[in-house]
């Protein structure tokens, strides 16, 4: 069909030199409209009604309503009909011009000159685009007007017919004002005070002492923490712990408190390891490009140069670039991952130019300090620096004298060497097992052992044992074997009468590798056979002793296999197990059986190597020059008290924010796929804004993060519209529950476009201009008159505008389940206000390969510890707590711009019958006073503490004789679940 | 426990359903304040009674339960009978191409331990694994060409519950939820039944509600535990006596409504006042769902549960058939729990003949239970029965015994509502090594499930972060050759 179409159309044009009139009257007014103003709706995809207008056939067929067009009598077409009531499009209808175009269109048959066709593109002059100007506040004259937010807001209500509601009362105030700035309720003290204070700034005192208050920045850190999906594990499958995340969210408070200028927290988060670096909170400020979920298995387990790797690193940086657009631009940019925005004017080439400037970013844990700490530790690390490479200079010229004896043995362990290479490998099944592993120690001098007990004594002839290297430890080999050790037997299974098989000390540097440990003990009869470390193997930032197998060979059978193991201790989880010592697997393969010819040669020729180094070394230490020989103690001691004085540090703190490597090259992908590249990708940032240089491909040769400095230097520019408009509107939405935009992570044609647009603009500029601390446009926004209104309801006011847009009423809103939660734990008395540090675990934690968290765990859900405002939580992204999911917690696996709010069954049970609930109630009845205070008086106290009011005498006495029947505790749940106690008007 | 109603204002039944849109799961009075999806142009999607309760076209279909097999179970050792694996048994396996594995380079190919055989009218070839399943095959309908797009057990999982590879996304009971809503007044509309070993990979992610309203998240079912639903009722030692419970909602009620009468034009007070009625009804309906007392001694012996090593699947399958009867619309049962050692899940690294053994002596049974049931007792012509994994294994041997990671090939079946029986739509090649013919998709499944309950995927839409969102992405396609 459109190739037909095309082919009469170019035919039409050569033989009359001009487009036929219906043709004419599609490409110049029906198709903008169609597209512009239909297919936001109607097109292939959203089909809305069923009806499809991107092709003549889908308009033939219709939607749910029937056929769109009629060809046996055009004029009736429900389309025309459609249109010339008004009903479509439903927001603003076509003018009357536009409607006679369609007329003519459809009266000569309703032909697509062109399709199928696609829904227009914002264009560059879309409104989040442009430019910001400050708008000049509507010049009125009225009482009610308190700030020039006001005044904008009266213009667009008079415009509507409408009037505002007249301000609250105080105790409705001080309540709405004090959840909104704090997440808390205001005490019984706070709300008569300000009834009380005759004052004519008493509400503004109010209001600065809340933004004053710690808990403002606690309240508004968990609405940014909802934005940029914070958690404190990595999420998808296994789901492991993310232990150093708090700092990030720590950081988010102390800014909000410090009020500090969003353009500097905006630069902070994205580049502030290399803007500030010597600052440590701007370096755990980018704990927010690692906020997102990050795949443990694609990550760690799949191997290099695989395309899944490739696939993981790519969704990897997708979530970076998202979070990042999303949370400063309020723009869609991921959706032009895979093809050309279909809404925005953004092509994929800018959306890969955006995962360039994340092309040497990864997650992880990374050091950070004061500055003076971290100046002494990295003064440190190059003293031993230096001293290891003294210590190596003078081992090379040990390593260098030589002999005629020393040249003989030399050629026979090369020769042994060469030998043991030419062996064939043994190949057995994977092992399900890792081995034996100690508790986890701080310190490397710890001592930690474990023995086998052979059931008997038997003659030993050899002792093997096999260093580990487990699967999620892939590139460590001899992982856990330890520095200092000893190998014993003994037929007691105290040891208090040892014989000693092998001691050894090793330099740090000197690693087992993946080769066994061959001991031949001369004629010794035992029955148990202990390995002891004396100085542990170094993790990454702890110490551990871990040994994959342990052979005993006794007359050519190994008698290991069914030894019972015990040890000093250890961690026997997960692929670790004492166990797993002798069950014939070391941590990668099946061990080959005692009898194979080629294992057995294999373990003669390193027990020989073995033997045959040591003898070596005490040949060439005979040959050492006096000097040499004192300068080699003297290397050696320098590096040792080097070591002695890092470990002396105190510790380096840890955050789990952004690790800068060299970049990897970016490409356009293809319908985003990883198989299909394009061409590479250079920094940058979208060409939508005219008057910012997107391009950023100069610091494509430069360290990693410059590329990250343009990026914030380019979002937190002055002239960029979108950041300013983004986070005031932001702020807007959470105090009226809407925002200007109602979309507040989509500036773009897709998403709603602002209902006061010379508002939004107005308070943009404030910030920007100002001192760009939220706590300004904070204390802008309570004080005006529009957030003063009551909540009233109002018939005539619903009938113009239900949904309150044009704000002829405050709104009232639910309260969210961390205020829920902080609510009660306020009013029980048993809120904790210590802030910041590791987050709270309510729930019951088992570390192992796919790590356990029980939220449903009793005790762990009741724990003092969970006292703390909600903020604090350690959050899990595989298993949410069902307490704080049930009531509308934000998903931390997306970026939550605006929570939903439901009203469930499953709420109701939580609310009435979870273990905290009822905890809380029983700590509330009893901190109203003891048994000797009247039960009315406690109930009143009750009443005053959860809603903030003295109880009607009705309500009071319904209570009061509640609690004779059923207790004070029933009685406090009961003003839990209450709709006054959830709700603020 | 139920707490007498008599001195409530009960709201007409009808009217509390509607308010609250989704029976238990209520919806959604997504509030005025801003909630995106709501206040977007679509409306709440409303079912419609001409349509048997579909929203777009005829449902074919009401509910749906889905069995999920977590770890990947093998399709060459289930379902994917390739004569060529029993003739190369051994030899170097070479299919051409590069075969890129998850955690090994590729051993020998390696025959399935179990034999197999013809089953049913159809023919159709099945492994002694699984003789149960073996004998309902003119019931089903096999895919045995289903692709994923991820080797990993998170993203992939993912991609068969919720529709993407990451996480962030509804379940398709959450959608299905959202799209129908509920069928009954006293049940939840979306339940789960774990592995009593604990979670598959994601966690409760693979069940959850995401950006959609938290109603119609999957409410977890752990049937042997002291309080199956999270909640349901106080802890047996507190101090909510079962007096003070009733007395207590009596009085919440009445404050409650006074507070509402003071606040005309809120409908979401009111709203809340009826969530708590509805809870009570809950807390009735679910012990009696799960007292499994009153089956028959046959039917417990159908179901397997006097046998130890069927008993737990078999529980949660008799328990997702009494859900089903009581108008669940969409069960998930669990077949494996996490990655952990000693396997207790499908994936089948090191021993697949003791691991897959276990795993499918476990499911078979109780999953042939719960068709042959449905089926007995007429439900199975509107229930979709769906068996799905997230991925497929490897023809070749993983060190000797073990099978590695397949993503390119792997077999779902579906039975019940609207499937025909005794078909295969697909094939892989010789190997069973990668999808050849008529390839499907997780999305395809997902459309046609929603097809056959009445529903265009393309149109299922809720607007999340400025994207009209569908469970299947830009992607699915109805496989009509499986429909009846």
């Amino acid at each position: 069909m459109p190739r037909r179409l095309l082919t009469t159309l170019v035919l039409c044009v050569w033989l009359f030199g001009s487009l036929p009139a219906w043709a004419d009257e599609f490409f110049e007014a029906v198709r903008p409209l169609l597209t512009g103003r239909c297919l936001a709706c109607h097109d292939s995809e959203t089909r809305k009604g069923g009806l499809d207008l991107t092709r003549r056939a889908t308009l033939l067929s219709g939607g749910d309503s029937g056929p769109a067009f009629e060809s046996a009598d055009p004029a009736a077409s429900l389309l025309l009909e459609k249109l010339e009531a008004g009903q479509m499009p439903p927001k603003n209808p076509l003018s009357p011009e536009q409607v006679a175009a369609f007329r003519r269109w459809i009266a000569a048959g309703a032909v697509y000159a062109v399709e199928p066709l696609a829904p227009a593109r914002a264009g560059l002059d879309w409104w989040s685009f442009q430019p910001i100007a400050r708008p000049t506040p509507p010049a009125l004259s009225s009482d009610w007007l308190r700030t020039p937010i006001d005044a904008f807001v009266l213009d667009r209500l008079r415009a509507e017919g409408l009037t505002p509601n007249p301000e609250a009362d105080r105790r409705t105030l001080i309540r709405r004002v004090t959840f909104d700035l704090t997440g808390l309720p205001p005490t019984p003290d706070d709300v008569a005070a300000f009834e009380s204070d005759p004052r004519p700034d008493a509400y503004e005192r109010v209001v600065d002492r809340l933004l004053a208050s710690p808990a403002y920045g606690e309240r508004w850190a968990r609405h940014w923490l909802d934005v940029v999906h914070y958690a404190d594990t990595h999420g998808y499958d296994k789901d492991k712990r993310r232990d150093h995340a708090w700092p990030y969210r720590d950081y988010v408070i102390r800014s909000l408190n410090a009020g500090k200028p969003y353009s500097r927290f905006v630069r902070e988060q994205i580049a502030g390891d290399v803007l500030d670096p010597s600052n440590p909170d701007a370096v755990v400020a980018t704990g927010f490009v690692a906020a997102g979920p990050w795949d443990f298995v694609g990550h760690v387990e799949l191997g290099e140069d695989t395309i899944e790797k490739r696939k993981t690193r790519a969704l990897d940086r997708d979530d970076m670039v998202a979070n990042t657009m999303s949370t400063f631009t309020s723009l869609t940019v991921h959706c032009a991952r895979c093809h050309d925005h279909k809404f925005d004017p953004i092509p994929t080439r800018d959306y890969y130019r955006l995962q360039a400037v994340f092309a040497g970013v990864d997650r992880g844990d990374r050091l950070y300090a004061s500055p003076e700490a971290a100046a002494r530790h990295a003064e440190l690390l190059a003293r031993r620096e230096a001293a290891f490479e003294r210590l190596k200079a003078v081992n090379q010229r040990i390593a260098s004298l030589t002999s005629p004896e020393l040249r003989d043995l030399d050629a026979e362990i090369a020769s042994l060497r060469d030998e043991l290479g030419r062996l064939p490998e043994f190949t057995g099944p994977a092992s399900p097992t890792n081995g034996y592993h100690s508790a986890i120690h701080s310190t490397p001098d710890a001592t930690a052992w474990v023995q086998l007990d052979l059931g008997r004594s038997l003659p030993i002839q050899e002792i093997r044992l096999f260093p580990a290297r487990p699967t999620d430890f892939p590139d460590t080999p001899g992982f856990g074997f330890p520095k200092h050790f000893r190998v014993e037997v003994s037929d007691d299974a105290e040891f208090h009468r040892p014989t000693l098989i092998h001691r050894e000390s090793r330099p740090d540097g000197l690693e087992q590798g993946d080769e066994p440990l061959v001991l031949r003990p001369e004629e010794i009869t035992a029955r148990f056979v202990r390995i002891t470390a004396t100085r542990l193997w170094k993790r990454t930032g702890d110490y551990v002793f871990a040994l994959a197998e342990c052979e005993v060979l006794s007359d050519g059978e190994n008698v290991a296999r069914h030894a019972a193991i015990t040890a000093f201790d250890t961690i026997d989880a997960g692929r670790w197990h004492t166990r797993h010592l002798v069950d014939g697997f070391d941590s990668r393969t099946a061990l080959p059986p005692a009898a194979d010819p080629t294992a057995v040669r294999r373990y003669d020729l390193l027990a020989r190597i073995r033997t045959l180094e040591p003898h070596r070394a005490a040949i060439a230490a005979a040959l050492m020059p006096a000097d040499l020989r004192i300068e080699a103690a003297q290397a050696r001691d320098d590096f040792n008290q080097a070591e002695a004085a890092l470990a002396a540090q105190p510790p380096i703190d840890q955050v789990y924010a952004l690790l800068s490597h060299q970049p990897r090259t970016i490409h356009v992908l293809n319908r985003g796929e990883v198989d299909q590249p394009r061409e590479e990708a250079t920094p940058g940032a979208l060409t939508v804004l005219a008057n910012l240089d997107p391009d950023f491909s100069s610091t494509a040769s430069g360290p990693e993060g410059a590329r990250r400095a343009a990026l914030a230097a380019w979002i937190s520019h002055p002239d960029n519209p979108l950041t300013w408009r983004s986070i005031v509107n932001r702020v807007w939405q959470y105090h009226f529950g809407r925002g200007l935009v109602d979309t507040p992570n989509d500036f773009g044609r897709n998403g709603s476009q602002p209902t006061h647009p010379e508002l939004l603009d107005w308070l943009a500029v404030e910030l920007r201009d100002g001192d760009q601390s939220l706590k300004s446009l904070h204390r802008l926004i309570v004080t005006s008159a529009v957030y003063r209104q009551s909540s009233a309801h109002n018939e005539q006011a619903a009938a113009v505008d239900a949904e309150n847009r044009w704000l002829w009423r405050q709104n009232r809103r639910r309260l969210e389940a961390e205020e829920i939660r902080d609510a009660m734990l306020a009013v029980s008395g048993l809120l904790r206000r210590t802030m910041y540090g590791p987050g709270f675990e309510v729930f019951r934690f088992k570390d192992d390969h796919s790590p356990t968290y029980d939220h449903e765990d009793r005790e762990a859900s009741l724990r003092p510890t969970g006292h703390r405002r909600a903020v604090y939580r350690f959050i899990v992204r595989s298993v949410p707590n069902p307490w704080i999911e049930c009531l509308d917690g934000a998903d931390p696996n997306t970026s939550v711009p605006t929570r939903n709010t439901t009203l469930t069954a499953l709420q109701a049970l939580t609310l009435l019958n979870d273990a905290f609930t009822l905890q809380q109630a029983e700590a509330m009845a009893a901190s109203l006073g003891p048994d000797s205070v009247p039960l009315q008086e406690r109930i009143e106290r009750a009443v005053m503490r959860a809603l903030g009011r003295r109880p009607t005498s009705t309500e009071h006495a319904a209570l009061t004789q509640y609690a004779e029947t059923h207790g004070l505790p029933a009685a406090c749940r009961i003003l839990f679940n209450l709709n006054e106690f959830l709700f603020v008007d | 426990m139920m707490p007498e109603r008599t001195n409530v204002r009960l709201i007409p039944r009808r009217e509390a359903l509607w308010q609250l849109g989704g029976g238990l799961g209520g919806i959604a009075l997504a509030h005025l304040l801003g909630t995106e999806g709501l206040l977007a142009d679509d409306a709440v999607p409303r079912p419609r009674a001409d349509l048997n309760g579909g929203l777009h076209h005829r449902a074919r279909a009401t509910r749906v339960v889905q069995l999920f097999m977590s770890g990947a179970a093998s399709q060459c050792d289930t379902f994917d009978y390739k004569p060529l694996l029993i003739r190369k048994h051994g030899e170097p396996f070479d299919p051409g191409g590069t075969v890129e594995l998850f955690q090994s380079k590729p051993g020998a190919v390696m025959k399935s331990p179990w034999a197999w055989r013809q089953h049913g009218e159809c023919g159709k070839w099945v492994s002694e694994l699984l003789p149960h399943l073996a004998g309902c095959v003119d019931e089903m309908a096999f895919l045995p060409a289903m692709v994923s797009k991820s080797n990993v057990h998170g993203p992939a999982t993912f991609l068969q519950t919720c529709g993407f590879v990451r996480p962030g996304f509804p379940s398709v009971g959450a959608w299905v939820a959202y799209g129908l809503g509920s069928l009954n007044e006293n049940l939840p509309t979306f339940v789960v039944l774990p592995d009593s070993r604990g979670f598959a990979p994601n966690g409760p992610a693979n069940w959850g509600s995401a950006f959609l309203p938290a109603s119609t998240q999957g409410t977890m079912i752990k049937a042997t535990a002291d309080n199956p639903i999270y909640d349901l009722h106080p802890p047996s030692d507190s101090f909510v006596t079962a007096a003070a419970d009733r007395d207590g909602r009596a009085l919440l009620a009445k404050l409650n409504r006074e507070h509402a009468e003071d606040r005309p034009g809120d409908s979401r007070l009111e709203a809340r006042i009826a969530a708590y009625e509805l809870a009570a009804r809950l807390q009735t309906s679910a012990p009696e769902v799960l007292d499994l007392r009153g089956e028959s001694a046959a039917t417990r012996a159908l179901y397997g549960l006097d046998d130890p090593i069927t008993a737990d699947f078999g529980r949660n399958c008799l328990i997702a058939r009494r859900l089903l009867e009581r108008g669940v619309r969409f069960v998930q049962v669990w077949s494996g729990a996490d990655n952990g050692f000693p396997r207790r899940n499908w994936d089948s690294h090191e021993d697949l003949a003791r691991d897959h053994g276990e795993m499918g002596r476990s499911m078979d049974k109780p999953a042939a239970a719960l068709i042959r049931d449905l089926k007995a007792r007429g439900l199975l012509d509107e229930t979709i029965v769906l068996w799905t994994t997230e991925f497929g294994r490897m023809p070749c041997s993983q060190g000797g015994a073990g099978r590695d990671h397949n993503p390119d090939a792997f077999t779902n079946w579906l039975a019940g509502g609207g499937i025909k029986g005794g078909v295969t739509h697909g094939a892989s090649d010789e190997w069973s090594f990668r999808a050849v013919e008529n390839i499907t998709y997780g999305y395809d499944v997902h459309a046609t499930i929603l097809h056959l309950l009445g529903i265009d995927h393309e149109r299922l839409t809720y607007r999340h972060d400025g994207i009209g969102r569908r469970l299947t992405d830009v992607h699915g396609r109805v496989i009509r050759e499986i429909l009846a």
